[in-house]
């Protein structure tokens, strides 16, 4: 679902639109605050929940979101949201489904939007100097940092295997080949990202490290 | 303990590697160094060349304490000395102070988030305060030429550059003795010319394990060549490398520069 | 598999939250104090291979949308139970805040279905089955089959408990979407099963010293690692079963009466009087629990298969890097 679009559209994203230049904390902040609001609003009063969709809309708008963008990721949320909000509807004989349904299917629909305005404006590294800021727990900033890092790494790496296994392969594979290749694809993939870890635990015990956090804090 | 060891060796000032009866294999492999006996003065730029598999790595990675290294009870059966100190589990952290490591592959030791985070590392782990940090983070990526590039993620920098950030960020721990591998495989003739360019300017002891052999040429005083796990040829790199039949036996070839062309 | 915002309500958002956040707390402190210092990068690395790797497709046979990993069971194979949990959910933190996969709110719920109950219950009932089938290839691909398809389940049960919580009020009819989810992971689980049962037959062919570390499992307690497993196990058991249970359990009726769920609400979800299942609903229950039993059993028999018939090697590594 995702990988039409490598990680890297997101990680490094450095997209330079109105709203990327606000300080991490208050996109932060205005998404959690926007998400959680969506959230307690009450089914009778969707009129609400518009208003703040029309409010993230905008946000949108300042974000330079590109629409084919928004049409493809709010087409790849429907199916999941038209299953929830018509199961309400199957019931039929209540009289307040109809509006409960409209009401569920908006809130889902500007919550998202809410998210996705965050991943237009939010760098991964202004996340991480974020949470370090509010005092998550170094490890687990530290392993955070590590995977945003090597993502981009070993999905370079999966690509590169894909290659050489289109170069070998040919023509179209059946489903079951295609299986396989990409098990094959996935384990080794694996092995060398344990590999790696090696490496690096290697260059980071040459530059003192003792398993502290202090770098992470 | 340390004085007495230092001692026998030399009475003046200990040599920045000393390496005596060094032998090592990996766990269930063959021997991969045997019995290499070498010592490095302060300020000497050594390189160890030899055909892939010979075991420089394995050398280069005894300097820094990354393989198994003696516990502290046992110092006779250490092999390797820093500065006189012998390298023992006790000593690891003093002995990581003194010898910086640039490795490889820049993705292997750029593991920070931002450039800058990746500098900080070794600053923070060898505890200085962050605000000492960020003036040596600032200073030693502008000695490698990097300086405007700090808050950028290490993923968008090409390959010279990331070279670049991982020798700041060993830098920055200030080490009196650094050890490169193989530090200008992959680069771009100027991207090389830029790395060589910086190496040159700095004052530290130097051991290189390289398949350059005009990096060799241009920038060192002296050469191990390595193979079989035994140190084959010990001496200044214009002898040694023009040397036909010792660099044909080792599988090396005489750089172009030094082959006397038949008129 | 991610939950999506607004789908959960606040309240069991802020317990979902709270509850994750116990678990991961939990989960990193043993990190710091059972681990040794490789425990960190080795953390990272496999939690962007799982992310990787769950952008890697694997077509589905017949149908035109494809399948992933979710990769819990796989980490807690790779490192152990509690590292396992913290992978997961820095997958799921960076997918939410970078990638608008999965709610920001109903983070908690995510890091709770997935990355605790696949690397703590997974992880669990993998150790606990590796215990007894031996610390040999068969034995782990087996039993990382079997725990991948229970963590799966398991997480439906644990999603559609927080959803009947959060709809309460709601005109819903929450047995019919039951069934629906139920149906939904156990193909899921079916896919995670034979994906993770097939990379670890992968490593197993090529580094078997990764898996055979017994310091994974030994960082847990025998006891502990039972109840872990025995939960998860219920937990899918109840994914199971859940469509014969035409109510809720009274305990939840009871907290719902405490918290004054109005008498419209109430009748809304509770569709059926107590007990009493009627025979066109059972019948229905009956197919959707026959398909789960149905699941469990292909699963068994794909492990059995991964297990003991993939031992050919697999053909060498299609290398696309250079050497190093």
């Amino acid at each position: 679902m995702r990988a039409d679009c490598g990680p890297e559209s997101a990680v490094n994203s450095a997209s330079s639109n109105l709203c990327a230049g606000w300080p991490a904390g208050v996109k932060l902040g205005l998404a959690l605050c926007l998400a959680i609001v969506v959230g307690l609003i009450p089914p009778e009063y969707w009129p609400a929940t518009g208003v703040v969709g029309v409010l993230t809309l905008t946000a949108h708008a300042l974000a330079d979101t590109p629409t084919n963008l928004l049409w493809r990721r709010l087409g790849q949320i429907t199916p999941f949201i038209v299953l929830f909000a018509s199961a309400a509807l199957w019931n039929g004989t209540h009289s307040g489904a109809g509006v409960w349904t409209a009401a569920f299917t908006l809130r889902c629909y500007v919550a998202f939007l809410i998210g996705l305005w965050l991943t237009r404006v939010l760098t991964a590294s202004q996340l991480l100097r974020e949470l370090r800021r509010w005092h998550c727990p170094p490890a687990l900033v530290a392993v955070l940092g590590f995977q945003l890092r090597y993502l981009v790494v070993l999905w370079d790496e999966h690509e590169r295997l894909q290659r050489a296994q289109l170069a070998r392969a040919g023509g179209p594979q059946s489903r079951w080949a295609r299986w396989v290749l990409a098990i094959e694809r996935l384990g080794l993939l694996l092995l060398r990202a344990i590999d790696r870890s090696e490496r690096v635990h290697r260059a980071m015990l040459a530059r003192g490290w003792d398993g502290g956090t202090r770098s992470w804090e | 303990m340390d004085q007495r060891l230092a001692g026998e060796i030399d009475a003046a000032a200990p040599p920045a590697v000393e390496l005596r009866n060094l032998s090592f294999s990996y766990a269930g492999g063959p021997r991969t160094l045997i019995d290499i006996n070498a010592s490095v003065s302060v300020g000497c730029r050594v390189a160890v060349i030899g055909p892939s598999g010979a075991g420089k790595s394995t050398l280069l990675m005894h300097l820094n304490g990354l393989l198994p290294s003696p516990p502290t009870s046992e110092v006779d059966r250490c092999r390797v000395w820093i500065h006189g100190q012998p390298v023992v589990q006790n000593h690891l952290r003093s002995i990581r102070r003194q010898v910086g490591f640039v490795f490889q592959d820049p993705d292997d030791q750029l593991f920070g988030s931002s450039v800058e985070d990746d500098v900080a590392f070794g600053p923070r782990q060898l505890g200085c305060d962050w605000e000492t940090t960020r003036r040596r983070v600032r200073a030693r990526l502008v000695d490698v030429g990097l300086g405007d590039l700090g808050p950028q993620n290490p993923g968008q920098l090409s390959y010279g550059e990331r070279k670049r950030v991982c020798l700041a960020g060993v830098l920055a721990c200030d080490p009196e003795v650094l050890i490169l591998d193989e530090p200008s495989s992959n680069l771009d003739p100027r991207a090389r010319r830029q790395l060589v360019g910086i190496l040159s300017g700095l004052p530290a002891t130097q051991v290189i394990a390289t398949h350059d052999l005009d990096l060799v040429l241009d920038h060192c005083d002296r050469v191990l060549l390595l193979d079989h796990g035994q140190i084959q040829a010990d001496g200044p790199p214009r002898r040694v490398l023009s040397d036909p039949l010792l660099m044909d036996r080792h599988g090396l070839e005489v750089p172009w520069r030094l082959r006397t062309a038949p008129i | 598999m991610h939950i999506r915002d607004g789908i959960l309500s606040p309240e069991v958002c802020l317990a979902t939250g709270a509850l994750a956040a116990a678990a991961v707390g939990f989960s990193l402190r043993r990190l710091r104090t059972r681990l040794d210092d490789r425990a960190i990068p080795l953390t990272g690395m496999i939690s962007a291979l799982i992310f990787a790797g769950q952008m890697v497709n694997f077509p589905l046979f017949g149908l035109p949308v494809s399948g992933h990993l979710l990769g819990g069971v796989l980490a807690a194979a790779l490192l152990g139970p509690w590292a396992g949990c913290i992978a997961l959910t820095v997958v799921l933190i960076v997918q939410a805040v970078l990638f608008a996969d999965g709610g920001l709110m109903s983070l908690g719920a995510n890091i709770l279905n997935m990355a605790v109950v696949g690397g703590w219950g997974g992880g669990a009932v993998y150790g606990t089955l590796r215990h007894w089938c031996g610390d040999h290839r068969s034995g782990s691909v087996f039993a990382a089959v079997v725990a991948s398809y229970v963590s799966v389940l398991a997480a439906a049960a644990l999603f559609c408990g927080e959803f009947a919580c959060s709809v309460g009020q709601a005109p819903f009819d929450l047995q019919r979407l039951t069934w629906m989810m139920v149906l939904y992971h156990a193909l899921i689980g079916i896919g995670e099963a034979a994906i993770t049962g097939a990379v670890l037959a992968f490593v197993w062919s090529r580094r078997p010293e990764l898996l055979q570390r017994e310091a994974v499992e030994d960082a847990v307690p025998a006891w502990r690692r039972f109840a872990m497993a025995g939960v998860a196990v219920a937990c899918a058991i109840a994914a199971i079963l859940s469509p014969w249970a035409s109510e809720f359990p009274d305990g939840l009726e009871a907290v719902g009466e405490a918290l004054a769920f109005n008498e419209l609400g109430r009748d809304s979800v509770l569709l059926l009087s107590d007990y009493a299942v009627p025979l066109p609903m059972g019948w229905e229950a009956a197919s959707v629990s026959m398909a789960g039993v149905l699941g469990t059993l292909v699963v068994l028999g794909i492990g059995w298969l991964i297990a003991g018939r993939w031992s050919s090697p697999v053909r060498p590594a299609s290398d696309g890097s250079h050497a190093g």
